[in-house]
């Protein structure tokens, strides 16, 4: 018999946190504005303004939570359906006084702007021009609003999903960070979880092969229903790990990306630790700018097939052509002929095939993200090495075990970040809450020696870079300020 | 805030007072001259950048001789920002061949750092903005420089004002709507009050 019940008891959760397809069609509308249809839904706004939806979707004001969110001197209502149906019926903040809604009232007021007493609501509530099936799917959305909806998540627990890297990238750094996240949340398991909840992990490994990548999360995603995914690594699959994020909608901190997708329309659910190899290769633009000024000089790219590689290479080609880096000439510089500056795209460093510039000297600048070891460069060049800044302290070696404390770094560092997001949402947690709660960080100090920020509008956590040189003596690297040749260069 | 509102409102009473002719209809040239250099020494001309990139000067490519409408706003807020937009946008579209001629929308960021020309082109563009509504970014300071002089900086970007601004240089009217409780049929008639004022 008790069998039995505990089968049914799951049954019930597992309902609670599942929408309808209906239900999930009506989020759409709720949270942004448009119809599963593909139709555009238009809101009719200040009586007169025609505007999409998608504009003023509810979520807006009202909250995800449906509770309403007050600004600019509006006070939106809270519209979950508890608040709605309220037998007594509901008297507003500025007097307005009504009976209770009905699924009837409802649609009418979202459509037409009036209230159960036959009052007009607010303008500054727009009037929602849908149809009879949006309406529906909207009604029953709503009815859900501030039920727990969202996946991995009981009052006792948090289900968080981590994805290491491949095997092919050897298992001693997939292995650094498991290590670095079961350590991290024994912890705070030890300490009593978040508002009780423990958290717990499930660890997936990416592909060999990185067109199977996205699918594999997808899989992951599918069969874990984790609430939100930590420690992420993007690489070989960026963008369409972040797609499948965000069709999924969970909130992912991605601990491994060297190619952020920030374009717009920007994908609410993806937050990355720093900006990435393009911040690193603009870093390095600059550098090189001050570096050698006035004169025409010959810079060389190597890059290789590898997707990060040609994504740096193209964004580097394009940056060069802008008239202010006009002195630095792009060339596919063969060995004979030499070259002023290199800019090394390649993962790893072997001697480069490159002769030396003008005064037999030559530059090389790297990326640091993607090549994490240059003991190996060639005698008659100098080395810089730019950095997202949480990436590498100063004066730290570069080798093998500085990639095994940048791993565990950037492990525990998108731990402490959604820990602290998940404690900021508070008690009645939401994959959306979470998300409004990361938006709010500001200045977060975390292991990492750079704070961190998100916004509404900022995906990328830690903005500095920092242009370092290689020392070959102590193989570390050296900050450019204490340089006599060369000034810091800043990026944001 | 409130000596910062008491300081508009003394310029602008200033400028009021200065721009009412003493004697007849007609105002001399010398008397606009000196409205319009007071007018210039209050406002200055702090750079801004617009949604097209290009470096404006607050009184004399804004304000000088002009009918304005001025907001202030930020590209990521949700709730009233979008409204106000969508009455101007609502009102754009009833004065028709007027704005970038006779009348001139000013929406002005309070979030400068967020607000990159590109990222309010792309605003602009979900508003259908015409050419004569520029979005008003820049330098944080320069930003929050002009903003003071308008009346409208904040301390919180969350705190901004949902007020229209609407004013006319040449005679030195100025009044202000509140945003939410407008519509843009209702902004028009402010506006074209404005506009037709005769000083």
């Amino acid at each position: 018999m008790l069998p039995a019940v505990s089968v049914l008891l799951a049954m019930l959760v597992a309902q609670n946190q599942q929408l309808t397809p209906q239900e999930e069609r009506g989020r759409q509308i709720f949270e942004h504005g448009t119809s599963a249809s593909g139709k555009t839904i238009e809101a009719l706004l200040a009586g007169s303004t025609r505007m999409p939806a998608s504009i003023l979707p509810c979520a807006n004001c009202h909250g995800y939570d449906g509770l309403g969110r007050p600004e600019g001197g509006v006070v939106p209502p809270n519209i979950t359906w508890e608040a709605l149906t309220k037998p007594y019926g509901l008297t507003h903040s500025d007097g307005r006084v009504h009976p209770p809604y009905t699924e009837r009232l409802l649609r009418r007021a979202i459509t037409m702007g009036i209230d159960p007493a036959g009052e007009s609501l607010n303008t500054t509530m727009p009037r929602f021009q849908l149809t009879m099936a949006d309406a529906t799917d909207l009604i029953s959305y709503i009815k859900k609003l501030g039920w727990p909806v969202d996946p991995g998540l009981t009052d006792t627990t948090v289900h968080l999903g981590v994805i290491l890297p491949p095997p092919s990238q050897g298992a001693k750094t997939s292995r650094i960070i498991q290590q670095a996240l079961l350590k991290y949340f024994a912890h705070v398991n030890e300490a009593g979880g978040v508002f009780g909840r423990r958290i717990e992990l499930a660890f997936t490994e990416l592909p060999v092969e990185p067109t199977n990548r996205a699918g594999a999360i997808s899989d992951f995603l599918r069969r874990e229903q984790v609430f939100a995914v930590v420690g992420a690594d993007f690489t070989g699959a960026e963008s369409e790990i972040a797609a499948v994020m965000l069709r999924t909608g969970t909130p992912t901190i991605a601990a491994l990306a060297l190619l952020p997708q920030t374009d717009s329309p920007l994908n609410r659910y993806v937050f990355y630790l720093d900006g990435g190899v393009k911040e690193e290769v603009d870093a390095l633009l600059a550098f090189a700018a001050k570096r050698f000024p006035g004169q025409s000089y010959r810079a060389a790219i190597i890059s290789s097939d590898e997707e990060n590689s040609r994504e740096a290479a193209k964004w580097l080609r394009a940056r060069l052509t802008e008239s202010k880096f006009g002195h630095l000439v792009a060339a596919n510089v063969p060995s004979s002929l030499g070259a002023d500056l290199v800019f090394w795209l390649n993962s790893g460093l072997q001697s480069p095939p490159i002769a030396a510039g003008r005064d037999n000297r030559t530059t090389i600048l790297i990326p640091g993200s993607l090549a994490a070891e240059v003991s190996s460069a060639p005698p008659n060049a100098e080395i810089f090495v730019a950095r997202c800044a949480p990436s590498l302290p100063e004066s730290a070696a570069l080798d093998a075990n500085s990639l095994e404390r940048i791993s565990w770094e950037r492990a525990i560092a998108s731990a402490e970040i959604i820990t602290e997001g998940i404690t900021r949402a508070g008690r009645n947690l939401s994959r959306a809450g979470l998300i409004q709660s990361l938006e709010s960080f500001s200045n977060v100090q975390t292991s990492l020696p750079e704070a961190v920020s998100f916004g509404p509008n900022r995906r990328v956590g830690a903005g500095q870079v920092r242009v370092m040189r290689f020392d070959r003596q102590s193989q570390k690297l050296i900050s450019v300020e204490s340089d006599a040749h060369a000034s810091a260069v800043g990026v944001h | 805030m409130l000596r910062i509102l008491r300081a508009l409102t003394l310029v602008l009473v200033a400028v009021a007072v200065l721009s009412t002719p003493s004697f007849g209809q007609q105002r001399s040239a010398t008397s606009r001259d000196d409205l319009s250099a007071t007018a210039q020494e209050y406002f200055t001309d702090v750079r801004l950048t617009t949604q097209n990139g290009d470096s404006v000067r607050l009184y004399s490519d804004l304000l000088k001789a002009k009918v304005v409408v001025i907001n202030a706003f930020f590209g990521t807020c949700t709730g009233s920002c979008p409204k106000m937009s969508g009455i101007l946008s609502g009102l754009q579209d009833r004065l028709g061949d007027h704005l970038g001629k006779d009348v001139w929308f000013l929406s002005f960021s309070v979030d400068p750092e967020t607000d990159t020309p590109e990222r309010l082109k792309e605003y602009a563009d979900r508003f259908h903005a015409k050419p004569g509504w520029l979005f008003l970014t820049g330098k944080k300071e320069n930003v929050d420089f002009a903003l003071f002089k308008l009346g409208q900086k904040v301390a919180r970007k969350e705190d901004h004002l949902t007020l229209f601004i609407i004013g006319n240089d040449k005679t030195g009217l100025w009044k202000k709507v509140f945003a939410l409780s407008s519509t843009a049929e209702s902004l028009q008639a402010v506006v074209e009050s404005v506009l037709n004022d005769k000083g």
